[in-house]
């Protein structure tokens, strides 16, 4: 591409300049259009502290604010805070200063009882995450901009975590967790939310439709109506793209998605995300209770061919859970667990199993995951090669989740979206205290110590000493055979703009505009 | 006839009745558990206690049995667990759906197959016969997903005349409508007039081998009279019982043309239900698909003791 500035261009310059002078800067700033992105998951409700997965991530983006924002690349920057948080030394207390001019949709003013009254919802009554109360002990106003929490014990990852999921609402407002569940909806009250749209037509599973929000704080937005639909199959979603029925699509088969990009008319990105590519593996029970097999288990596996192959190069093969491009990856340690079928029998014969063993991977059935149960079948292949034999039992997240919990399994390869690899999924899965740890049955002490000193920090350099000694347990002990971190990948029409894919794979419409 | 229709009312509320345990026991026995489908992998075994007995599961089988019957005869078929609303209101939401798309899919079907039924018996083991028979067999083995697909390809994506996908209610406008609901309604009527034309022609040859149509023919009647008047008359009895139990089929839901042509009916739903394992959702769907049976069961009971007074007897 040329970076010259030619003789059109400068006149374009000056006109577009001219323009800008000439016109009302109101004028411009109007929202207008509609875009309209399709959703491969279902929508069951439009809620400031219940996102499910990515299709409710998508919704709550747009209605609500938290107090800070994850970026596109995954970092945090603020949201209704004024400025990133200060925090002790000890990692235990944060103080934000929040913004003056956040108005919610019903016009009224943001304040720190907002935060308050917002988290202390969220905490109590959000069922999913109720095990943060460990964590975050305090939440309170100092005057009506400032707001402290203490942490009962330190842990960095909190700010991600509630960057996706616990927005702030109205002190006091009609978001109800009433019923049952205790995920009833957010029927598009114009009280709650602070985001640049305002729900205006919501009907679960099929279409929920948003509109400009003019006082937004960030600006009012480009786009006058955006509207999510529901298109539950993937070769539709291409479809309706092609025909314009949708201007953007959450996801496509990962092998039609470079096809696509190519194609006038269509644009498409893709950049890594927090989803990873996994193998938990049941440490409490044979055959994993041996580390030899464990270790068999991960240098039998060629990564790269899964995630070129498979994943069509939208997924990263890393042996750790860290990828290459991120600070707390370690070249040295990923060597250690590389694809090779010797190394793979000598830990065989460590193990006084050089014929190999077998055991049994629970592989998720729904079509979402097709590309999760051809990498399985190249796995088989993989582990017959030394030979261990992988026997696959298909099945849906409920049934294999129940399994889970019954200790009833033995290994699940499986795609996973985490808030943040280093700041939970580390903790969930291994330490002694995180949810999913209770069925992995994986207990290291100095793990779980490395686990929570690599809290106590939010800047990279201060954490990665105590991330180097997570890793190198996880490449010691192989509680998991990492295979590789996803993409977050989508597809739009080449007329819309303001839009990326993103970390932490939601889709942000909030910039998004036509033209 | 009142007595007949009597007994046979009596009969199909005994049958719903022990339809509705066994989809109750059914639903219960799927593998999983919807405290784990709304909580995921990250709750503890104590939340996921709590969130049991928030949503009554922790009550004894019968309990819950007979707190879903008694609400069900009030007309409550309880809260969805997904979606927190009434079990009701979602399915008033999407029957339409389901409705439109079934009419206009039998429509459909019968369109094609009245007349490819006939015109096959009446030229039997002509090319027009042969041609229809494969064009059935064709029909009956396409996947109705393929052909969906297919038709999306073509009509939506190549030649742009049809969108390629989505509802629309008939409150949108007539046009509007039927060209979202056209392909679908093609991909699945297509199906059933393949069954039907094949069931038709047999029955056609077999009137058409009665001795009335020999003595109709003897009296110098028409061919056309005798054909489209007399013979598809009572071969069409059997047929229409056929094409009424097509569209109960049809009502139950389709789910791969609903997920194909993205229309939120009754079979999508029932399908993502069932993963979600939403008993009372699921409870709810099955027990109208059983209901919408069992009334053109009574239908097509009540419509032959009119017709033929022996079977009164």
């Amino acid at each position: 591409m040329s970076n010259t500035i030619n003789r059109r261009g400068v006149l374009g310059l000056g006109a577009g300049l001219a323009a800008a002078t000439i016109l009302p800067q109101g004028a411009a700033a109007q929202p207008r259009g509609t875009v309209t992105a399709s959703l491969l998951g279902n929508l069951p409700n439009i809620h400031p502290w219940h996102v499910g997965n990515i299709e409710t991530g998508a919704a709550n983006l747009l209605a609500f604010s938290n107090l800070l924002k994850i970026k596109a690349d995954g970092t945090l920057e603020p949201d209704v805070a004024a400025r990133m948080p200060d925090v002790t030394e000890d990692g235990l207390n944060y103080t934000f200063e929040l913004r003056r001019d956040v108005r919610f949709h019903n016009g009224d003013r943001l304040t720190s009882a907002d935060v308050v009254y917002s988290y202390e919802k969220y905490l109590t009554t959000a069922r999913r995450r109720g095990n943060l109360r460990r964590f975050i002990k305090e939440v309170k106003a100092d005057g009506d901009y400032v707001v402290k929490v203490t942490l009962g014990e330190p842990w960095a990852g909190w700010m991600q975590l509630m960057g996706y999921e616990a927005a702030i609402v109205r002190n006091g407002s009609d978001v109800t967790n009433e019923g049952s569940t205790g995920e009833s909806l957010y029927r598009g009250s114009r009280m709650a939310g602070s985001g640049p749209f305002i729900p205006k037509n919501f009907q679960p599973d099929v279409v929920a439709e948003f509109e400009a929000f003019g006082d937004y704080f960030g600006g009012a937005p480009a786009t006058q109506t955006v509207r999510l639909v529901r298109v539950p199959d993937a070769a539709t979603q291409l479809a309706n793209l092609r025909t314009g029925t949708v201007d953007i699509i959450s996801n496509c088969p990962p092998k039609d998605f470079a096809p696509m990009r190519q194609t006038a008319g269509f644009r498409g990105e893709a950049r890594p995300s927090a989803g990873i590519f996994y193998m938990p593996m049941n440490v409490a029970k044979p055959p994993f209770d041996n580390v030899h097999l464990r270790r068999a288990i991960n240098c039998a596996i060629d990564r790269d061919y899964i995630c070129e192959e498979i994943y069509s190069g939208l997924a990263t093969a890393s042996a750790l859970p860290a990828a290459p491009s991120e600070y707390w990856y370690d070249a040295d340690m990923a060597k250690e667990l590389a694809y090779d079928p010797d190394r793979a029998r000598f830990h065989l014969r460590q193990a006084n199993m050089p014929r190999g063993f077998a055991f049994e991977a629970i592989v998720p059935a729904p079509s979402a995951y097709v590309e999760a149960r051809e990498a399985a079948v190249v796995m088989q292949a993989n582990f017959a090669e030394v030979g261990i034999r992988m026997n696959i039992r298909q099945t849906d997240f409920v049934s294999m989740y129940r399994s889970a919990q019954n200790g009833d399994w033995q290994a699940f390869p499986h795609p996973s979206m985490q808030s943040s690899i280093e700041g939970y999924l580390i903790w969930n899965n291994y330490h002694k205290d995180g949810n999913q740890a209770r069925w992995m049955g994986y207990r290291n002490a100095d793990y779980e110590q490395a686990v929570m000193e690599s809290f106590r920090f939010v800047q990279p350099d201060r954490k990665l000493p105590a991330l180097k000694r997570v890793l190198r347990h996880l490449v010691n002990d192989c509680p998991a055979l990492f295979i590789g971190r996803l993409n977050a990948y989508h597809l739009w029409r080449a007329d819309i703009s303001g839009f990326g894919p993103r970390y932490s794979y939601f889709m942000d419409l909030t910039q998004v505009r036509r033209g | 006839m009142a007595r007949f229709l009597a007994e046979r009312a009596a009969t199909l509320a005994l049958v719903l009745f022990g339809a509705s345990i066994l989809i109750f026991l059914v639903v219960r026995a799927l593998p999983g558990d919807p405290a784990i489908a709304m909580m995921t992998q990250n709750a503890t075994p104590e939340m996921i206690e709590e969130m049991r007995r928030a949503l009554g599961l922790h009550l004894p089988l019968h309990a819950q049995y007979l707190h879903w019957a008694g609400s069900a005869l009030a007309g409550d078929l309880g809260q969805s667990f997904t979606y927190s609303m009434p079990v009701r209101a979602i399915i008033a939401d999407r029957f339409p759906v389901t409705l439109h798309l079934s009419l206009v899919a039998l429509a459909i079907a019968l369109l094609i197959a009245v007349p490819a039924g006939v015109v096959a018996a009446r030229h039997k083991g002509g090319m027009i016969d042969h041609l229809c028979r494969v064009l059935a067999m064709i029909g009956i083995s396409m996947p109705v997903f393929w052909q969906g697909l297919l038709m999306i390809m073509l009509f939506a994506v190549t030649l742009g005349w049809l969108p390629p996908g989505g509802y629309q209610p008939l409150s949108a406008g007539l046009g509007v409508s039927l060209a979202h609901v056209i392909l679908p309604a093609l991909a699945l009527g297509t199906a059933y007039a393949a069954t039907i034309t094949r069931m038709l022609r047999s029955s056609m040859l077999d009137v058409l081998g009665k001795e009335y149509i020999a003595v109709a023919r003897a009296h110098g009647v028409p061919e056309g009279t005798i054909v489209w008047h007399d013979a598809l008359r009572n071969a069409l009895i059997p047929t229409l019982t056929a094409a009424g139990f097509s569209f109960g089929y049809l009502l139950a839901g389709a789910v791969l043309t609903e997920v194909i042509f993205n229309l939120p009916g009754m079979g999508r739903l029932l399908y993502e239900s069932i993963l979600a394992r939403d008993y009372p959702l699921v409870q709810g769907l099955v027990l109208l698909n059983v209901v919408v049976f069992v009334l053109i069961n009574f239908s097509m009971d009540a419509l032959y003791a009119f017709l033929d007074p022996r079977i009164r007897r």
